[in-house]
């Protein structure tokens, strides 16, 4: 029966995700120019392509861009995603209605999303926050350039992450949902508190969710490209680049240069890199977050 | 009993002001956004970008919508959207429980390995297996094939769905199982009629998931599907959405994203109806 | 065809191709000084500017009558940097800053000066600094609210459904300074169409290509898209007349951004440094050192 089981979802994967990703690696060693190209042994470099990506500056400033995005993004979506899904499951009215409308950013297209952020809120003369301070008489603050390249990198994150809470909610929730009414009973009648249910029943069980959520936003981050895009929509700047937004120049070649360098061993060599990240990141979480069985 | 539960009612209400508040916030924030994607939609570009949008000084513009969906061949996207989202979700919850179930409640030589390599799966971007892919794919000349671009979807999601499924499959007791073996079922009947009906909830959220993830898909659709008689409705609504941009028209543009993201959204309302919550534990009990 | 079309564009389309014409060009375009003569007109500006000082002198005369005198945006800065540079040091040896990223060379700092300067006279928005793709056109220009932007001559017909009924001009960018190049030198270009070498029907594709760059439908396309015709009698459209004058006195031919987006380093620091030099965060030489960081 394992077999049977197990069989159609190991074949997708191999097919779909194992060859091309070990083509892809194998191509990371090699010059190659078009991602057409084949793969010649006399073209092989070694790890050429991972040097002259760590020495590119505009790589390392994607790096450090997710890596902001990883932990400053992570640690605020995280909590305010918990804290809405613990208030919407204790007891409020109209819980459908709030859970419908807080997931709604994520469902809407991201370059509506974008676009909104960009138009609307940021606005310098019309903006949301323009007429809003304005009306609090803060001229500075209504005055304020949100999009201007010092601050462009933080107000990219704010958009992104009022979008991505909804999703990781949902996670919490469904997983909150599942803790069998019996715990709170329980620890209702010995006298705990909510503070002391949330920490002794709640957040526990919500240990495996925790793990999912944590590799779900890992995952996110690191495909991140649309936004960065939509932040810079022409070419890339210093804010907003992502290794995503970077690889694909890298092997599409950038729209607006005349000479369009295009190196798709490096694009390969930047996939692999966001692999390995991944991968740390799951293993790590492995060992933090283990899933002991419930005992009933 | 009943007193002291109506009592906590009352607190909780109370303490949960400041959950109201927040949330309150946020939710009419998200309004005011979509509210004005909507708004626009119904207006003209310079309108948009002045003072005086919420006016509508010149009308309501109907005719964007009716512009953005005869333009192109709206009603066909969506007809192949349709078919692509629902038999893919359909098919990945068939490869994807059975999987999630046996790597959840069976130590075998394999199981640790399967995990991770499903769960490196998910750290692959799309555009990092799209070049093997699509020389195979031209190959063996399956380009513009809708099955081929149903499996691709089913394959890229199966991973995901699974580790969810996962965690699911490994919050349930293992009485449920020692009971129907006890009653003669037969391993596979036990997860068919027992352990999948079991983590419906999880099934639900994850299937919405992945009909929104396979509705917005763009990259494998683009690449694989050039023939406007099998491009879903993103591709062909996102350039319809890029090319507006440039020339300008972002009443048009706005009202084609409105026509993409609604069937989603109707979609997100409907099933959110049918999540049960938890599963009633007086079934072992009793 | 070689009698009927643009000559200067057959030309580069044969330097390009390495002594042979490997795509044949259609709907050119010039990147110059796109303006909004009525507003010119109200600021009493009678004639366009033809030095760098009649140009400072518009500015100061547009700020005074409330007019912002020139924008630019995310898309264009690297541009906008380029010709700047081009009129201060020379096309060559930009050229040469941008392949050996190496920007020391003090009109780096003079760039810097007199923008900074600028920034502060109010003559660049202030909105400059925070405009991403297309805000600088849609919001700034297409709603009259500034009165130049260095741009190609696509940008009527980019913004015709905002602002259908614009009077536009056009000039080329001033000289700077006597080291530099002046408007003789500047960038334009074309789509093209090329014929893949694979085709079987090569001659047919080739005369569908001349039937549609010359003549009749030539002159259709630059009419509806407000764009540049190739025929060399074709009538221009009228957005567009004034940037004629600018291609035919233009002698050398600058690639786009004089170079300054080959690189996309390169092109982010531009983007960075002259934000913050607008808004003052950064003053010229602030400028000059982020520019020289490698």
């Amino acid at each position: 029966m394992i077999i049977a089981f197990l069989t159609p979802a190991m074949l997708c994967y191999l097919i779909v995700f194992l060859y091309p990703s070990i083509r892809t690696f194998i191509m990371s060693f090699f010059k190659i120019v078009s991602v057409t190209d084949p793969i010649k042994a006399s073209n092989f470099i070694g790890f050429g392509n991972y040097h002259k990506l760590f020495h590119t500056q505009l790589f390392l400033q994607s790096m450090s861009n997710i890596g902001k995005i990883w932990f400053f993004g992570g640690v605020g979506v995280m909590l305010i995603a918990l804290l809405f899904a613990v208030a919407l499951t204790s007891g409020m009215k109209h819980v459908k209605f709030f859970r419908s409308v807080i997931y709604l950013p994520n469902v809407v297209s991201a370059v509506a999303m974008g676009t909104m952020w960009i138009n609307y809120v940021y606005n310098s003369d019309y903006g949301l926050l323009h007429n809003f301070f304005k009306t609090l008489h803060m001229t500075k603050a209504s005055q304020f350039l949100y999009t201007g390249q010092d601050h462009l990198f933080w107000s990219m994150l704010v958009a992104y992450c009022f979008g991505m809470v909804g999703y990781h909610m949902l996670i919490f929730m469904s997983s909150i949902e599942q803790i069998p009414k019996d715990y709170h009973e329980a620890a209702l009648l010995e006298g705990a508190n909510a503070w002391q249910r949330f920490f002794h029943v709640t957040l526990p069980y919500l240990r495996g969710c925790i793990r999912t959520n944590l590799v779900m936003w890992t995952v996110f981050t690191v495909g991140f490209f649309v936004w960065g895009q939509l932040f810079s929509p022409v070419n890339l700047s210093n804010a907003t680049v992502a290794p995503m937004n970077y690889m694909y120049e890298m092997v599409f070649g950038a729209s607006s240069s005349a000479n369009t360098v295009r190196d798709s061993g490096a694009g390969a060599a930047i996939g692999v890199c966001m692999m390995v990240i991944v991968l740390i990141v799951f293993a790590l979480t492995n060992l933090i977050t283990k899933n002991d069985d419930t005992q009933m | 009993m009943k007193k002291k539960q109506i009592n906590l009612e009352h607190t909780n209400q109370k303490k949960l002001i400041p959950a109201y508040i927040f949330i309150g916030l946020w939710v009419v924030f998200t309004f005011m956004l979509i509210g004005w994607v909507v708004f626009a939609s119904f207006s003209t570009s310079n309108e948009i970008f002045s003072d005086h949008m919420f006016r509508f000084e010149t009308g309501f513009h109907i005719e964007n919508y009716a512009k953005a969906w005869k333009t192109q061949k709206v009603s066909v996207f969506f007809m192949n959207s349709l078919l692509y989202t629902v038999v893919s979700c359909s098919a990945i919850i068939l490869i994807s429980a059975p999987a999630a179930y046996v790597l959840s409640r069976f130590a075998f030589k394999g199981n640790n390995i399967s995990q991770m390599l499903l769960a490196s799966a998910l750290g692959i971007p799309v555009i990092m297996i799209i070049m093997p892919l699509f020389g195979i794919v031209s190959k063996l000349h399956l380009t513009n094939n809708r099955w081929l671009l149903m499996f691709l979807y089913i394959a890229m999601n199966v991973p995901f769905t699974v580790f969810y499924l996962l965690a699911f499959f490994k919050s349930l007791s293992v009485t449920y199982e020692e009971a129907a073996y006890i009653d003669g079922c037969s391993p596979m009947g036990t997860f068919w009629k027992i352990m999948l009906p079991l983590v419906q909830p999880g099934i639900v959220t994850v299937t919405i998931f992945n009909f929104i993830t396979i509705w917005n898909e763009y990259f494998m659709s683009l690449i694989f599907a050039n023939k406007q008689n099998v491009r879903p409705v993103a591709v062909g609504l996102y350039n319809m959405i890029q090319a507006m941009r440039y020339t300008g028209d972002w009443g048009g543009m706005f009202a084609s994203v409105v026509i993409v993201f609604l069937p989603t959204f109707i979609l997100y309302i409907f099933l959110s109806d049918r999540i049960i919550a938890g599963v009633t534990a007086g079934a072992i009990k009793g | 065809m070689r009698r009927r079309s643009n000559q200067t564009l057959l030309g580069l389309a044969k330097q390009l191709g390495k002594g042979h014409v490997m795509n044949v060009p259609y709907q050119p375009s010039t990147f110059v000084v796109m303006y909004n003569k009525d507003l010119f007109q109200k600021a009493g500006i009678t004639s366009v500017p033809k030095t760098w000082a009649e140009f400072t002198d518009c500015c100061a005369k547009l700020v005074a009558a409330g007019i912002t005198p020139i924008t630019v945006d995310d898309a264009y800065m690297a541009a906008f940097f380029g010709y700047n540079m081009s009129r201060l040091a020379g096309v060559d040896k930009t050229l040469a800053m941008v392949k050996n990223n190496d920007f020391s060379d003090p009109s780096v700092l003079k760039f810097g000066e007199i923008w900074s300067d600028f920034a502060k006279k109010g003559y660049m928005s202030k909105k400059a600094a925070s405009n991403i793709y297309p805000a600088g056109q849609v919001e700034e220009i297409a709603t009259g609210k500034v009165a130049m932007y260095l741009n190609g001559t696509w940008l009527p017909n980019e913004i015709k459904g905002s602002a259908p009924n614009m009077n536009w001009g056009s000039f080329a960018w001033p000289a700077m300074d006597p080291k530099g190049n002046g408007i003789e030198a500047n960038n334009y270009g074309a789509q093209s169409f090329g014929i893949n070498k694979n085709s079987k029907v090569g001659p047919e594709a080739f005369q569908l290509i001349v039937w549609l760059t010359t003549g009749k439908w030539d002159a259709e396309l630059a009419k509806q898209s407000v764009g540049v015709p190739m025929g060399n009698d074709s009538e221009w459209p009228a957005q567009l007349k004034e940037a004629k004058a600018v291609i035919d006195a233009t002698t050398i031919r600058m690639p786009w951004g004089c170079g300054m987006e080959d690189n996309p380093e390169i092109n982010v620091k531009i983007k960075e440094n002259l934000a913050k030099l607008i808004t003052g965060a950064i003053d010229a030489k602030g400028f000059a050192a982020g520019m020289q960081k490698k």
